[in-house]
């Protein structure tokens, strides 16, 4: 999100970002009271800062108990939001709303009639929210009342095309922003630092990584490999790479901020993303435009992300659970580099496709018609 | 700076344990009132940080601190100088005498009479640990510090400027 304000922020007279984050409270029944009370809070504590691209951020506590559907949590997004403006109307000439129900139908409550309202979707979890009755039928509301409504890949367009075959030309597909700073400065000249960024979930593919890892350790044991992420599956992680011996090589990290991340991106030699579905694959584009090659499978994402530069950036490998596609593909990326891999050319090319100057004008011309 | 950081729920302890490390490290003074101590089992704070339990917050208070004098220390200290040589006995004796008479009115009146003036709870009977700091600013760290904020600040008319009140520090200067 942060990309995204970055880059389009810029050009426009005033740019303003409403983050509502979800506060657990643990004790249900203090629900009312809390929600008073940060209501009766806010006319002190919520102020605007300054954030990326000289646009200005309001930090909206939304206290949220329990497991709620999403429909829920979207309508205590809009009361935490209503309560923040204070009763008025967003003040915006376009709003941009980030994921179907908790950005896009609360935009929709608190647009002003008239002004555009457009969304992009993100969310790898949609079956979850589709499967919910009342979750559906909002993000019906959304897609029905919506000036546009984007989807960041064709795995995100897909389930929601098939949900709602009638909205199918009104959901089109956009980029996300990705940051194209500087190139690192000591190109990579070997494959031996091992980079893992993300949440620590089955989905990640992170259980496999580790056994590949251990194979090609096995074999070069020079090899490292540092684990960037949180999540359900860290106790078990740390054991496995405990029973493999494995202590000394690997170096679990935690979750760091993103600038902190893309700093180990750029201090790494490898990005191995061994996830089983991606819906666009920030974290492998952002490691291309550092210039670290990446070994990623075809989790859907990424094979439209990297189309027409998948050597350029490393190895791309199927999505099986067999820890041997990674670690053969590794070895197939090894056995051709740096020769056979062009990260700059693949830079250049997705740089115009996700730089923020690109993305930015996308953006800009949804919301403001084409220049 | 001077920061007030309410954390009672413990749901957002890393960015607590950050921020108020940030406080001390840059020469200001930040106290934590935390709720439950075993939720905050694995979190460092860095030295120089205050943490408070709010359930003992109301101890702090100088009617509490009042009534431990009147009831115990200054009794103890008496009983403690005289119950010397031949004394001894006798006196220690009226001591424990004392601590369980003691006892029976601090938990029969004094206790009830003091729930009757803080309806709020330990919050509420700790509010001097706001008035008396003067703290620069109280960060609310989370939902269930939202109600205790509201109460530290009753009385505070809205166009005071402090304390400055943010839902972390990072949300605070414009």
């Amino acid at each position: 999100m942060q990309a995204m304000v970055a880059a389009t922020a810029p050009g426009c007279t005033k740019a303003t970002v409403y983050h509502c984050d979800p506060w657990p409270v643990r004790d249900a029944a203090k629900l009312p009271a809390v929600r008073k009370a940060n209501v009766r809070l806010m006319k002190r504590a919520l102020r605007p800062v300054p954030t990326v691209g000289g646009a200005e951020l309001v930090y909206v506590p939304t206290p949220i108990t329990g497991r709620p559907t999403f429909a829920e949590r979207a309508h205590a997004h809009s009361e935490a939001l209503g309560a923040a403006l204070g009763g008025e109307f967003l003040d915006a000439d376009a709003v941009h709303a980030h994921v179907g129900l908790r950005g896009g139908w609360v935009a929709l409550q608190h647009a002003r009639p008239g002004v555009p309202v457009h969304v992009t979707e993100h969310a790898t979890f949609l079956d979850q929210v589709l499967d919910q009755p009342d979750s559906r039928a909002m993000y019906e509301e959304v897609l029905a009342r919506c000036t546009g409504f984007h989807a960041v890949g064709e795995p995100v367009r897909e389930p929601l095309v098939a949900a709602f075959p009638k909205y199918a030309d009104k959901i089109g597909l956009i980029p996300n922003a990705i940051p194209f700073g500087p190139p690192r400065a000591e190109p990579v000249t070997e494959l031996r630092r091992w980079l893992f960024v993300g949440s620590l979930i089955e989905r990640k593919g992170v259980g496999l990584l580790v056994e590949a890892f251990a194979s090609c350790h096995a074999k070069d044991p020079r090899l490292t490999l540092t684990i960037l992420g949180e999540g359900g599956m860290l106790a078990g992680l740390k054991g496995r790479v405990a029973e493999l011996g494995l202590g000394d090589s690997v170096t679990f990290v935690g979750s760091v901020t993103s600038d902190v991340a893309l700093r180990m991106i750029g201090d790494h030699d490898l990005l191995v993303h061994a996830s089983r579905l991606e819906t666009f694959g920030m974290t492998i584009v952002e490691a291309v435009a550092c210039g670290t090659p990446v070994l990623v499978t075809r989790s859907g994402g990424p094979d439209a992300t990297l189309l027409g530069v998948e050597d350029a950036v490393g190895e791309m490998i199927d999505v099986t659970d067999d820890p041997a596609t990674i670690s053969e593909g590794y070895w197939r990326l090894r056995d051709r580099f740096p020769a056979g891999v062009d990260l700059a050319r693949a830079r250049e090319v997705l740089s115009a496709r996700y730089g923020f100057e690109a993305v930015g004008k996308i953006h800009h011309d949804l919301w403001f018609g084409e220049e | 700076m001077r920061v007030l950081f309410l954390a009672a729920d413990g749901t957002r302890r890393r960015a607590v344990a950050d921020e108020s490390a940030r406080v001390v490290a840059e020469g200001g003074r930040a106290v934590v009132v935390i709720g439950k101590e075993k939720t905050w089992r694995d979190t460092d704070f860095a030295p120089g940080v205050e943490l408070v339990v709010r359930a003992g917050l109301d101890l702090r208070s100088p009617a509490r601190s009042m009534e431990w004098l009147l009831l115990f220390r200054l009794p103890r200290k008496v009983y403690r100088t005289v119950g010397r040589g031949p004394l001894r006995g006798p006196v220690s004796a009226m001591g424990r005498l004392h601590e369980r008479v003691a006892l029976s009115m601090q938990r029969g009146v004094v206790l009830p009479l003091h729930r009757r003036r803080y309806k709020d709870g330990p919050i509420d009977g700790g509010k001097h640990i706001l008035h008396g700091s003067s703290f620069d600013v109280i960060v609310v760290a989370d939902s269930a510090s939202m109600p205790d904020a509201l109460k530290l600040l009753a009385g505070a008319k809205a166009d005071e400027v402090r304390p400055e009140v943010a839902y972390s520090l990072a949300h605070l200067h414009a």
